[in-house]
């Protein structure tokens, strides 16, 4: 199940590992149909991420199957001329592309905007690379923690006079706020299409994106008042993190509003005076106590502290897919739903027949030669990089 | 960058942006930032005075002029006045979500299934990431400025737009909910998933292979792969690291310590400028960490005019080409 706000709407998804295949994940939560495009020489890369189990290699990754649910899967060569011919048929009838790959493949591919364009003047097109496609850094390789030091990220995030640091590849911030983003370019293009009738290629760059999410710290370093210490969130009374007498943090913070609810408990709304409140008390009772006064305090937990291995932590962080997985969820609720649960991810070529025949029109017989041929394929060719 | 000129991907879309009684800090940036994207792709956005004061006026950072370079950021090209049919609302206010007229309006909650007090802080700490930044024994680190209401205010322009789509394609417009910690969750989706699938997640004090590393004008941001060694101890100009224990990425986790001994020995006397270029030349992704300031000033940037002329200074643009032209730029009829 999904949402049905994009009912009627087809993404071919040439997103590979988290930032295109999340955008397009995003728009199939929505409602969109969306059939991911794989080559039998060139699988998604996330394929090949922590796969454990039994059974063929490439189906095994859980970041993989957790990003990819919700969508159709094809495995159709681009890199063969009747390939490449069918993918432009299938543009033909699509309304959306995405894609993540290096900037110049799609034109090396020979399905580059002008192309696709050609195949459908109505098609969005949505690449997402690291510099954008223009510019003397346009080929460049990026990494999240490289995206978060090249954008200022890493520069605000300091300890008072320590070295700057990155999120890393723990959360690598910089892909996971891309595919939300990218999906609204895409709805934009949508809207803008219904009225104008023309299609569009939008070209996301990840490094501008991570600056944008900082977009005030530019407009005060372009004044040169940007400030060492840089703020986390909006000024409060007091904001600290401090540790329960049990050693774990507490984030608490106390706004104007609150002041007077937590003079009542802690005495003073002052550093010192909630130290020693904390200190004096376990975090969760510490912080439960200050709730009760009407401030934010939250002890700092963990992933595993709300992780369930049986069923998903309340909440859409994570869905349950129909067989069984913990996938990514959705955190979009619209006329009272959320995306509900999510369709397994579809084996690699899994949707083909439905591609050649039902959107292509070809024959059984036509699609069982392009199958012997390799055009089509249900696995990969190439081996397991590990 | 005016909104109104009529040639935006969302130019017609009228939006509301309301705050009330029922607002929060966390709220009101969010419910400003789902604003800021639509008014940057063209919608005519409105900001409904509720008589009091903003206080985002006064929030940090600020200018030389005292004023703030957030409300600058977030109110560009806004305008104030009354609401029209067909308009959407955009609320973290409960209450204002209740009494609009329709459908068209997305409401931003702290979180969907209590009412606890919740601020930026706050929500990073009950959703994980806080466990992601810092260094073992101190406080953790916060993500730098106001991450937690521009996410959710980004996921709720998506909302907003899903609903205006399922409208224009013949369906009717989706009343839109978006819970803050739930987008802060969100984010942390992979280290949920590892725990969930037997892999425990590596919270702050994990043994991270890629660490900023300082040199001697600033720091780098080293990116390697096993594939990688050779080059690498080609540019630190450090034959150990081609010892067996550093080959492989979890020999390189047990012996980081000693590696980035290695690194910093190495980097210490280098230039950022020399090292990116001499690590371009063996393929290796590096970048150099830079301040605001520096992007800005970026070769890279400057040939994409990230930053535009707004209407009280410049800041940056929609961080995406639209044809090959920025949005702002269509709107105002300026080129890209």
């Amino acid at each position: 199940m999904t949402l049905k706000a994009l009912k009627g709407i087809r993404v071919l998804d040439l997103g590979i590992v988290t930032a295109g295949a999340a955008t397009s994940g995003v728009l199939a939560d929505l409602g969109a149909e969306v059939i991911k495009i794989e080559g039998p020489t060139y699988i998604d890369p996330f394929r090949d991420w922590q796969g454990m189990g039994e059974g063929d290699w490439w189906e095994q990754s859980p970041p993989y199957r957790a990003t990819n649910r919700n969508k159709k899967s094809t495995c159709l060569d681009l890199k063969s001329s009747r390939g490449r011919e069918l993918f432009l048929q299938l543009v033909a009838m699509s309304d959306v592309v995405v894609e993540n790959f290096r900037v110049g493949v799609l034109d090396k591919l020979g399905i580059g905007f002008e192309t696709l364009r050609q195949a459908n003047p109505h098609i969005v097109l949505a690449s997402l690379s690291s510099q954008g496609a223009t510019g003397p850094s346009a080929g460049n390789v990026s990494f999240g923690s490289t995206l978060e030091a090249s954008s200022g990220l890493a520069h605000l995030m300091h300890y008072p006079g320590g070295k700057p640091q990155i999120t890393g590849r723990a959360l690598n911030y910089p892909d996971q706020i891309v595919s939300m983003f990218a999906a609204g370019a895409v709805m934009a293009a949508l809207v803008e299409r219904q009225r104008t009738g023309q299609g569009v290629h939008i070209d996301l760059a990840q490094r501008e994106l991570s600056s944008f999410f900082v977009g005030e710290a530019f407009i005060a370093a372009l004044e040169g008042t940007l400030p060492e210490d840089y703020p986390d969130g909006p000024p409060a009374a007091l904001q600290a993190l401090l540790r329960g007498q049990d050693g774990q943090w507490v984030a608490v913070t106390i706004s104007a509003a609150a002041s007077e609810g937590a003079r009542q408990v802690i005495g003073a709304v002052t550093s010192e005076a909630l130290g020693q409140f904390l200190a004096a008390r376990p975090a969760a009772e510490g912080a439960r106590a200050l709730r009760q006064a009407g401030v934010a305090a939250e002890v700092v937990v963990a992933a595993r502290d709300y992780a369930d291995p049986y069923s998903p932590a309340p909440g859409n962080a994570l869905a349950l897919d129909d067989a069984g997985h913990q996938v990514k969820g959705q955190p979009i609720r619209l006329d009272g739903c959320d995306a509900g649960k999510a369709a397994a991810v579809a084996p690699l070529g899994r949707d083909n027949r439905y591609v050649a025949s039902t959107l292509l029109g070809l024959s059984d017989m036509q699609y069982e030669a392009l199958l012997a041929e390799g055009i089509f394929a249900t696995r990969p060719r190439t081996a397991a990089a590990q | 960058m005016t909104t109104p000129s009529g040639d935006g991907p969302l130019s017609g879309l009228r939006i509301i942006e309301q705050v009330g009684a029922g607002s929060t800090d966390m709220g009101r940036v969010a419910v400003a930032f789902a604003g800021l994207l639509a008014q940057r792709f063209g919608a005519t956005v409105l900001r409904l005075a509720n008589g009091a004061p903003d206080p985002t006026e006064h929030w940090p950072p600020l200018l030389a002029d005292g004023s703030s370079a957030l409300h600058r950021f977030l109110t560009a090209g806004k305008g104030f006045g009354t609401v029209q049919p067909g308009d959407y609302l955009v609320t973290d206010d409960p209450a204002t979500a209740a009494a609009w007229r329709d459908d068209r309006k997305v409401l931003i909650l702290p979180t969907l299934d209590d009412s606890r007090p919740q601020s930026d802080l706050t929500v990073m700490a009950a959703s994980g990431l806080l466990d992601i930044v810092g260094e073992v024994g101190r406080a953790p680190l916060a993500l730098p400025g106001y991450q937690m209401g521009y996410v959710a205010g980004m996921v709720a322009f998506n909302a907003l737009l899903a609903s205006h789509l399922s409208s224009i394609l013949g369906g009717t417009p989706l009343a839109g909910e978006v819970a803050v910690l739930e987008a802060a969750r969100w984010l942390n989706w992979k280290n949920l998933l590892s725990e969930v699938s037997g892999q425990r997640a590596a919270g702050v004090g994990r043994a991270e292979e890629w660490q900023i590393t300082r040199c001697r004008d600033g720091y780098i941001a080293p990116v390697f792969r096993d594939r990688d060694m050779p080059n690498l101890a080609r540019l630190m100009r450090v034959p150990a690291l081609l010892e067996e224990r550093f080959a492989t990425a979890a020999g390189r986790r047990r012996n980081l310590a000693d590696m980035y001994r290695l690194i910093e020995a190495a980097l210490a006397e280098r230039t950022a400028a020399d090292i990116l270029v001499e690590a371009a030349e063996l393929k290796l992704p590096f970048a150099q960490v830079q301040s605001p300031a520096q992007v800005a000033a970026d070769p890279q940037m400057r040939h994409r005019r990230f930053i535009i002329e707004g209407p009280q200074g410049p800041m940056p643009r929609l961080p995406l080409l639209w044809n090959g032209q920025s949005v702002e730029s269509r709107q105002s009829g300026r080129d890209a």
